[in-house]
């Protein structure tokens, strides 16, 4: 095996694989796109600069597959409402999911009723540039800059990506929770 | 009446209480620091500013449960897909592929 693969970069095969179910939202397109992007990091091995993250390297090949396999129409009209966004006054920091969580349940215990399963399918709701950069920053840990570099959009892109996507999430979990009875729903 | 609040009864009720802009304790408003709330937990803050935006929620009732809340969704989220590894089958094959020798592309 090509010197350093195993150690740096196969080291990292539960976290590509984490990355690409959230990306195909099936097990078994997960495992193709997982091989697929393991073949060509081992090709192109000799191209990756040792000291830099294998692990967003990995990452940045394995949404690159998974894009090209996939049309996206829907990609133009996410860019498009994301640019009109922009135009608008700030978000409003104070978020109104928490507003109408904390008069009936301070501590957020909610979250705990909700099933892992239903976490992953609304990730999977979400649009594919809000879904990468959430999980990538509140699963793999990875910095605002870093996902900037693996997307190839500026940092302010990247944080008001996480913004919405975060917002979107956690409204749809709220409004599950909701549902459930886990919460009642603020008057 | 824990600490925080006694210290927050002595120094900072007017400038908290007094206005809907909401001065917070520790000279950064409730807006500044519930806008850096993101920043804050992702790590993206570094020296004066952390510290400051730490203060702040850390003296301020109104503000601190919305961090609170944020936290407690990173961890469902992180609880929900962090536990998930590849398939040991998928495991041996990606193996198979890269000590298979293939030639460089």
């Amino acid at each position: 095996m090509k010197s350093g693969f195993e150690e740096e970069a196969l080291l990292h095969l539960d976290a590509v694989y984490r990355f690409a179910l959230r990306l195909t939202g099936s097990a078994s397109e997960a495992d193709d796109l997982v091989q697929e992007t393991f073949l060509r990091a081992f090709k192109a091995w000799g191209q990756f600069e040792r000291g830099t993250k294998a692990k967003s390297w990995l990452f940045t090949i394995c949404r690159n597959v998974f894009l090209r396999g996939h049309e996206r129409k829907q990609r133009h009209d996410e860019i498009v409402s994301e640019t009109a966004d922009r135009s608008g006054p700030g978000p409003n920091p104070v978020n109104p999911v928490w507003v109408s969580t904390l008069g009936v349940d301070p501590e957020g215990d909610f979250f705990e009723s909700i099933v892992d399963d239903r976490i992953t399918e609304a990730i999977a709701a979400l649009p594919e540039e809000y879904r990468t950069a959430v999980v990538l920053s509140d699963v793999e840990g990875l910095s605002y800059a870093e996902i900037a570099e693996m997307v190839d959009v500026p940092v302010g892109t990247v944080k008001s990506r996480l913004f919405r996507g975060r917002r979107r999430l956690q409204e749809a979990l709220y409004e599950h929770a909701v549902e459930m009875g886990y919460i009642s729903e603020s008057i | 009446m824990t600490f925080f609040d006694s210290f927050k009864r002595l120094f900072g009720a007017r400038r908290n209480g007094g206005s809907d802009r909401g001065d917070g304790p520790e000279g950064i408003t409730c807006l500044d620091a519930l806008q850096l709330v993101h920043d804050f937990l992702d790590g993206e803050l570094v020296g004066r500013s952390h510290n400051d935006v730490e203060a702040h929620f850390k003296m301020c009732e109104r503000c601190y449960p919305h961090l609170h809340m944020e936290e407690r969704y990173r961890d469902v989220v992180r609880r929900a897909c962090a536990s998930e590894t590849a398939p040991s089958d998928l495991r041996t094959r990606v193996l198979d592929l890269v000590s298979g020798g293939r030639p460089d592309a």
